[in-house]
């Protein structure tokens, strides 16, 4: 019993004139008041106990969360790095596909200058062997005329030549890349440039495949404010997501998948058609992307914006093509809309002048 | 059916206590109170060969253990013997009794399920366990192995409630015992016909978790060597600011102020499960718990429950009936010892107004731990629990 208590009660006890009754009612209080005074100071001690290792907790706890916090910053820094590696390796990737078609575009008004040249060699010979006679053998006229012919040649050599030097600018600016500032640029022109160049591109990789390319492009659209070196990196995306999609549909048919090891079994026949269009809608411009694939199946309908998915079996995809397709359109203010159904995929880009 | 407490400082006492108790059995119209079944949970001190001798001349049938403290009605004792005797109709329940050790305790609880199973269409068990190191969790699995995997038809689960027996802190040895055996290591069953014998109750615990989920790093069975790659005692001694008492130069010590914070388990779906260090390893700095620990479990530390979580064990003591008027004819409570470390003099409160629910007869004891179902949980090994089974005979 406490030990105040304990004098009440041996007083109480000892008391000769108080009741008995009074008395054991009185002492019975008394041991009721030391046991809740007991329990009190039980509880009390025992949230002391527990409050004190709270405390404790706590402190530990903060520790560790900082610790944490600070792993979690690295391993955030880390990611931001070898995000942007990735992206630097899709730039040069696309770059790379770029380059090839280039390449197979080039080829062509070389082979024009080549040829243009050695006729026109050809064509100085026999002006020389011509020269050579004497004045009355010398055929003038001839020579006039093959003197038109070499220039018309030579017209045809630089018209070539720039041709091809006009395909190398615009490589050399898609590489460096431009100021980043958005310049006013013909649209339809750039869109003619680069969808050829991603066909280009195309035939010259493996598993290239014949695609009937449609352009449709609204004449009345003037210029477009356009950070050039993004904008056509979207254009050749969507082409290329566009040729992959076809490619992929082409490998279910007999006939025409003898580039494959798999042989399909689908009767008939497919052509790949990629359409792009251009259309002047009052202060908008829309530009369209439509193939007749397999179309887009709707459980990744709203993935394949997303960084880093790629439905490509292995190395092959980065799955960043879309993703960095779909910031360069809004980083111009614009939005990219999807439609899908089975035989027929239309990206369509939505442009405020 | 009739049920009657009995309790005693010494053999004497509890000699004299149970023959005025038997009084009652020599009335001449047979009406008396013949007990068939008792009950026992004695501290390891008390003698008991000499209680059971005493039971076991009348022919009365015992299940008994060790404590870490007893209880009977709403008296809470140390060092002591208390005894529930109960009148149930021997045909209604069996006592199983096994010897094991622990790289046989599975089959052998398989053993007392499938007995179970034998002797009545739908049993209950009431088991206790011997062993202070024996894990409860293979017990509780093996009775419901050898019982079959199929449930009722009615859809309920078996019934399984019981207590790891106790030895008063020293975690040393305990016992269970029965007519004319008693071993340190074994499990003794009381196996009801719940057809004749209405047999329900619930687990209850009331430990919160409390900080940051950590995992279990590197474990073996019930020892926990590391958490979060860093050595558990040191892990336990740091956040929870507890100290070991370092005896001699014994490795392996007792760990009891870590009994107020154990490590809980958490589970997907299901509540957590409850395991307290109760030893640790001062070389290598590990943590014996009170069951298995699987490497890769996710824990959090714990603290002790609020005074007002006495209230929620009555809620849900009170869930278990069918209604506020149904009685009881017994009870039988396992509370873990640790619940008495935490709530000290406050928890003769817990037991009272439980007792009070069923207004029953009732023996129990401080165990160091506890097998029974929670309100949302399955069958379980638990620890830091408060087990309460009300027997009525139907």
């Amino acid at each position: 019993m406490d030990k105040n208590l304990q004098i009440v009660t041996d007083f109480i006890q000892q008391d000769p004139n108080m009741p008995a009754e009074q008395k054991e009612s009185v002492l019975k209080a008394l041991k009721s008041a030391d046991k809740e005074l007991q329990i009190v100071s039980f509880k009390l001690d025992r949230t002391e106990k527990v409050k004190r290792t709270t405390a404790i907790l706590l402190e530990e706890t903060i520790e560790e969360l900082e610790q944490k916090r600070n792993a979690v910053e690295e391993t955030l820094a880390e990611l931001k790095s070898t995000q942007a590696q990735l992206v630097q390796q899709e730039k040069l990737a696309s770059l790379g596909q770029l380059t090839a078609g280039i390449a197979h575009e080039i080829k062509n008004p070389l082979n024009f200058v080549n040829n243009f040249a050695e006729l026109s060699i050809e064509l100085i010979e026999e002006i020389i062997e011509e020269r050579a006679r004497s004045q009355e053998a010398r055929d003038e006229t001839l020579v006039d005329e093959i003197l038109e012919d070499i220039r018309s040649n030579l017209k045809k050599v630089y018209e070539h030549g720039s041709r091809a030097n006009g395909i190398v600018t615009s490589m050399l600016q898609h590489s460096t890349g431009g100021s980043g500032k958005r310049e006013p640029a013909d649209l339809n022109a750039l869109i003619r440039e680069y969808v050829n160049l991603s066909f280009h591109g195309m035939r010259a990789g493996k598993n290239s495949i014949d695609v009937d390319i449609i352009l449709e492009l609204d004449s009345e659209i003037k210029e477009v404010s356009l950070i050039k070196e993004d904008f056509t990196r979207a254009i050749i995306n969507l082409c290329n997501n566009a040729f992959d999609a076809m490619r992929e549909k082409l490998k279910m048919y007999k006939a025409q998948s003898n580039n494959y090891q798999e042989v399909g079994d689908a009767e008939g026949d497919y052509m790949p058609k990629l359409t792009v269009s251009t259309v002047l809608e009052k202060d908008q411009v829309w530009i369209s992307f439509e193939d007749n694939g397999s179309g887009i199946p709707d459980d990744i309908k709203d993935k394949i914006l997303q960084p880093f998915f790629t439905t490509k079996k292995g190395t092959e995809g980065t799955g960043l093509g879309l993703s960095i397709t779909n910031d360069i359109i809004k980083a111009h203010g614009g939005k990219l809309e999807i439609q899908s159904q089975p035989e027929r995929t239309v990206f369509q880009i939505y442009l405020t002048l | 059916m009739k049920a009657k407490s009995i309790k005693g400082k010494s053999t004497e006492e509890i000699s004299s206590a149970f023959k005025e108790s038997m009084e009652d059995a020599r009335l001449p119209d047979s009406q008396g109170f013949k007990p068939t079944l008792a009950i026992v949970f004695m501290s390891v001190k008390q003698d008991i060969e000499t209680v059971s001798e005493l039971l076991d001349e009348k022919g009365i049938q015992i299940f008994g253990a060790t404590t870490a403290g007893e209880f009977i009605d709403d008296e809470m004792e140390e060092g002591s013997i208390v005894i529930l005797l109960l009148d149930m109709n021997p045909d209604y329940f069996r006592i199983e009794f096994l010897k094991t050790s622990p790289d046989i305790v599975f089959e052998d609880a398989s053993k007392i399920g499938a007995t179970g199973k034998e002797t009545f269409a739908n049993p209950a068990f009431i088991i206790a366990n011997s062993g202070v190191s024996l894990d409860g969790e293979p017990i509780v699995e093996g009775i419901i192995q050898g019982f079959g995997s199929a449930a009722y038809s009615s859809g309920k689960e078996v019934t399984i409630f019981g207590g790891k027996a106790a030895d008063d802190l020293a975690l040393e040895s305990t016992f269970v015992f029965t007519n004319g055996k008693n071993e340190d290591c074994a499990i003794v069953a009381l196996i009801i016909d719940e057809d004749k014998i209405d047999v329900r109750g619930i687990a209850t615990c009331g430990w919160n978790a409390i900080g940051t989920t950590k995992t279990v790093t590197k474990s073996e069975g019930s020892i926990v060597y590391t958490i979060d790659d860093k050595p558990a005692l040191d892990m336990l001694m740091n956040y929870l600011g507890v100290e070991i008492k370092q005896e001699g130069d014994k490795e392996i010590v007792t760990f009891l102020s870590s009994w107020y914070y154990p490590l809980q388990l958490e589970r997907e779906n299901v509540d957590p499960i409850i395991r307290t260090a109760m030893f640790a390893n001062s070389n290598d700095r590990s943590l014996i718990c009170s069951g298995n620990v699987p490497q890769g479990s996710k824990i959090k530390f714990s603290l002790p429950p609020d005074f007002d979580s006495i209230d929620k064990v009555v809620e849900e003591c009170k869930s278990i009936k069918d209604n506020a008027q149904q009685q009881a004819d017994a009870l039988i409570m396992f509370s873990c010892v640790s619940r008495y470390l935490s709530f000290g003099i406050v928890t003769k409160e817990e037991i009272e107004q439980v007792q009070k629910i069923w207004d029953a007869p009732m023996a129990g004891f401080f165990s160091y731990g506890e097998y029974g179902k929670s309100k949302t949980g399955k069958n379980e090994y638990h620890n830091n629990t408060c087990c309460v089974v009300a027997l009525k005979e139907k």
